[in-house]
C-alpha cells in the first residue's frame, strides 16, 4: 500500500523550474506528490526522508535535464527507485527537460527507452501525461483506488464545480475545512445573515481575548479563470462585493447577526474560494496577488489551498482530521 | 482582520537595522513578527496591532528603516475604507481617542462626560458629536449584544477596551453598561452642523488616520489632496462643507484635549492641504495652571484618562470661570 502516488526526483536546481510546477500541476489532479522542496521539514535526516519517499510512492518521476545528468543525488534516487522496480513493475517515469535524448541517453543509459514525457509542450500537458498514467486503475496507485477525501474533492470539481455543490461535499467532509483553516471552535453552514447568504462561517475562539474570530466564506466555481490574465474575473468580483454587503448590513443590525454568529463582529475575514491554483508567475497569479493586495478583510483563495489541505491531512496521521 | 497570509509575507528592514522575516503571530493587541539582527541573532518585533498599515496590506511606516509604501496604491485603498464604521478600530490615534472616551464614559457616564468637556473648554458638541460617530456606536453595541452567558470561568471577567485604556468589567456589568450607555446617547440632542453620522464618509477622517499613522510625507501631501479632490469634489466647495470642516476641527480638538503626545498637527496639515483651514485650540500647559495640587502623571493607562498630561481640569474650570 503506497502513501503517495508519486515521488519527484530532482537537482535542486530544477526545483523551481521544473518540480514544483509539475507537483503543483499534478496535485490539482488529485494526486499525491512527495517532493523534497515541499514535504521536506527541519530536522527529518535527508537520505531516510528520501528512502521512505521512494518506497512509499507508487511512481518516481525522474526530472533529467543537464543539472541533474551533473548530480550524483538524483542518479542514487534513480538506482533506488530501479531497484525497486525488481519485481517487473513498472515504478520509473523519466521525464526530460532542456536536454535531448542523446544526452539524457548518455547521463541515465539505463532509461534511455523509457521517456514518459517532455516538458516541451509545457508542464500542464506533462501533467496530464503523468496522470493519465497514475490514475489508470491497472496501476494501483492510491489516487486510482483509494477513495481519499482530497481525491474526492477533485472528482468533485470535475462532476459539478458549482460553487453550491462544492459545499454541499465540503459538508459531508468537514474535516477538509477543519484541516485548512486550523484550530476551529464553530462551523456554520450556509448561514442566513439578514437579507444575506454566506456559504459556511468558521470561528476561532481567542480564549485570551474572549473573542470569536470569524471567517465568512463564499464559494465560487471551482473552474472559474479567475482572471482574464487583465483584470479579475466579473463574478469573483462580485462573490467579494457579496462579503462587503454582509459586513455593511452587520453593521447596522449586529444583534440579528450575533444570532446566527455567535459574537461575531463587522471586522469579520471575508473569503472567496474559487477557481484552482494558477501557475506561479503567470499573468493569471499577478492579477490575483495584485486583486488580494487591494482588498480590505477580503481574501480570495483557490480551491488548491483546500486540496492541499485535505491531502496534507491524509498524508500526516499525526495531523488534524 | 488583519491578513495574516500578508503578515506572513513581509520582508522588510526595521528601524533598528534587523531583517523582518515574517510572522510569529497576531493577538488582540499586538502583532509579532520574527526577525534576524545583523548578527544572526533571532529577535521578535512586538508592535500595537492598531496601526493602519496592517489592516491595509501596507508596512507601517514608523516601523520601516525606508519607505516601502507608494503615493498611488495607498490612495486607492484608502478609498476602499470609505464608509468602514470601524476605522477607528484600525488606527493608534482613533482607537486612543474612541478608548480614551469610552473609559472616560465608563468611569463618569454620558452626562458627566458631557459636562466635563464643557468644563474643559470644549463645545459640549464636539462631545456629543463623538459619542454619536458609528465608530462610538459599534464599539458599544459590540459589547451590548453580547451573549450573557460565559463560556466559561475566564469568561467571567473581561479585559476590554485595547491596551492604553483598559476596562476590567464582569461580561454581565459590561453588557448592561453598554445598553444602557447606548439609550443615553441615544437621547442626547444632535450636535448642530456636525452630522456625526457621517464622519465615515468624510476623506479627511480616513486619510487623517494614513497621516497620523505615518504616511505621506509633506511633500506627497499635494498628490494626496489632488487624488481627493479628483474624487470627492474640491471639499471647500462642497454643499456639505460645514460639517466636513466641523467634524475635522472636533475631532482634532478632541485629540488635542484627550491624547498625550498625539499628531493631530499632521491631521490639521493634510486639512489646509485639503483647502480646509483651521488650528485646533491648544491644551492649556501645565505652567499656566494656578493650582499644581491636583498633578497629572500624563499615564496614559492611569485611571483619569480624560486630563490632558500636566494638566488639572479643575484649574482651567476655575480659570474659565474667572474669564481668565
Amino acid at each position: 500500500m503506497y502513501e503517495w502516488d508519486v515521488f519527484i526526483s530532482h537537482a535542486s536546481e530544477d526545483t523551481n523550474e521544473v518540480a514544483v510546477p509539475l507537483a503543483n500541476e499534478l496535485r490539482r489532479r488529485g494526486i499525491r506528490v512527495w517532493i523534497d522542496a515541499r514535504e521536506l521539514e527541519i530536522g527529518d535526516k535527508l537520505r531516510e526522508k528520501v528512502g521512505e519517499g521512494l518506497t512509499r510512492s507508487r511512481f518516481g518521476v525522474v526530472v533529467i535535464t543537464p543539472r541533474s545528468a551533473a548530480k550524483t543525488w538524483p542518479r542514487d534516487e534513480l538506482n533506488a527507485l530501479l531497484a525497486l522496480e525488481e519485481d517487473g513493475v513498472k515504478r520509473v517515469l523519466p521525464v526530460w527537460h532542456d536536454i535531448d535524448r542523446a544526452g539524457a541517453a548518455a547521463a541515465f543509459p539505463l532509461i534511455a527507452d523509457r521517456l514518459a514525457g517532455s516538458t516541451s509542450a509545457g508542464i500542464e500537458a506533462l501533467a496530464v501525461t503523468i496522470a493519465r498514467i497514475v490514475l489508470d486503475p491497472k496501476h494501483s496507485s492510491p489516487a486510482s483506488t483509494v477513495s481519499s477525501p482530497g481525491r474526492r474533492l477533485v472528482a468533485q470539481f470535475e462532476r459539478d464545480p458549482s460553487g453550491p455543490a462544492v459545499r454541499d461535499f465540503l459538508q459531508s467532509e468537514e474535516r477538509i475545512i477543519r484541516a485548512a483553516f486550523g484550530p476551529v471552535d464553530s462551523i456554520v453552514w450556509s448561514p442566513a445573515i439578514g437579507p444575506h447568504s454566506a456559504d459556511l462561517a468558521i470561528a476561532e475562539h481567542w480564549v485570551s481575548a474572549s473573542r470569536m474570530i470569524w471567517s465568512v466564506v463564499i464559494l465560487g466555481r471551482a473552474d472559474s479563470p479567475l482572471s482574464d490574465g487583465v483584470t479579475i474575473d466579473a463574478d469573483i468580483d462580485v462573490l467579494a462585493a457579496r462579503l462587503e454587503a454582509i459586513r455593511k448590513w452587520m453593521a447596522g443590525n449586529l444583534a440579528e447577526a450575533r444570532n446566527v454568529l455567535d459574537e461575531v463582529e463587522t471586522g469579520f475575514q471575508g473569503m472567496v474560494i474559487a477557481g484552482r491554483r494558477p501557475p506561479p508567475g503567470s499573468s493569471v497569479a499577478a492579477v490575483l496577488r495584485d486583486y488580494n493586495d487591494m482588498q480590505m478583510d477580503v481574501r480570495v483563495r483557490t480551491y488548491d489551498w483546500l486540496v492541499d489541505a485535505a491531502f496534507k491531512m491524509e498524508v500526516s496521521p499525526g495531523g488534524r482530521s | 482582520m488583519i491578513d495574516e497570509d500578508w503578515l506572513k509575507s513581509l520582508r522588510f528592514e526595521s528601524l533598528q537595522g534587523v531583517q523582518v522575516t515574517g510572522l510569529v503571530a497576531t493577538g488582540s493587541t499586538h502583532v509579532v513578527l520574527d526577525a534576524l539582527t545583523p548578527e544572526g541573532e533571532h529577535v521578535v518585533l512586538k508592535t500595537y496591532r492598531h496601526a493602519l498599515g496592517f489592516h491595509i496590506k501596507e508596512i507601517p511606516p514608523f516601523i520601516t528603516a525606508k519607505k516601502e509604501y507608494d503615493v498611488g496604491r495607498v490612495n486607492e485603498k484608502l478609498r476602499r475604507l470609505i464608509g468602514r464604521d470601524d476605522l477607528d478600530d484600525m488606527t493608534a490615534e482613533y482607537d486612543r481617542l474612541y478608548s480614551s472616551i469610552t473609559r472616560l464614559v465608563q468611569e463618569i457616564g454620558v452626562p458627566g462626560a458631557v459636562l466635563r468637556s464643557a468644563m474643559q473648554g470644549l463645545l459640549d458638541d464636539e462631545m456629543l458629536f463623538l459619542l454619536k460617530t458609528p465608530g462610538m456606536r459599534r464599539r458599544l453595541q459590540h459589547w451590548a449584544t453580547m451573549r450573557e452567558e460565559a463560556r466559561d470561568s475566564t469568561d467571567l471577567i473581561l479585559i476590554v477596551n485595547g491596551p492604553n485604556f483598559p476596562m476590567t468589567i464582569p461580561r454581565v456589568q459590561l453588557i448592561a453598561w453598554a445598553r444602557k450607555t447606548l439609550r443615553e446617547i441615544e437621547e442626547l440632542p444632535p450636535p448642530a452642523n456636525l452630522a456625526p453620522e457621517s464622519l465615515t464618509s468624510n476623506p479627511l477622517y480616513v486619510w487623517g488616520a494614513a497621516v497620523m499613522d505615518g504616511f505621506f510625507t509633506d511633500d506627497e501631501l499635494p498628490a494626496v489632496a489632488d487624488y481627493i479632490e479628483q474624487h470627492f469634489g474640491r471639499l471647500p466647495a462642497r454643499d456639505d462643507i460645514f460639517p466636513l470642516l466641523n467634524q475635522c476641527t472636533a475631532i482634532a480638538e478632541l485629540m488635542t484635549f484627550y491624547l498625550k503626545e498625539s499628531e493631530v498637527a499632521r491631521f490639521v496639515k493634510l486639512c489646509a492641504a485639503c483647502g480646509l483651514h483651521f488650528q485646533p485650540r491648544s491644551r492649556p500647559h501645565v505652567e499656566d495652571a494656578e493650582d499644581t495640587s491636583d498633578d497629572d502623571d500624563g499615564n496614559e493607562s492611569d485611571a483619569s484618562p480624560s486630563r490632558p498630561s500636566g494638566t488639572s481640569w479643575w484649574q482651567r474650570m476655575r480659570r474659565r470661570w474667572s474669564g481668565s
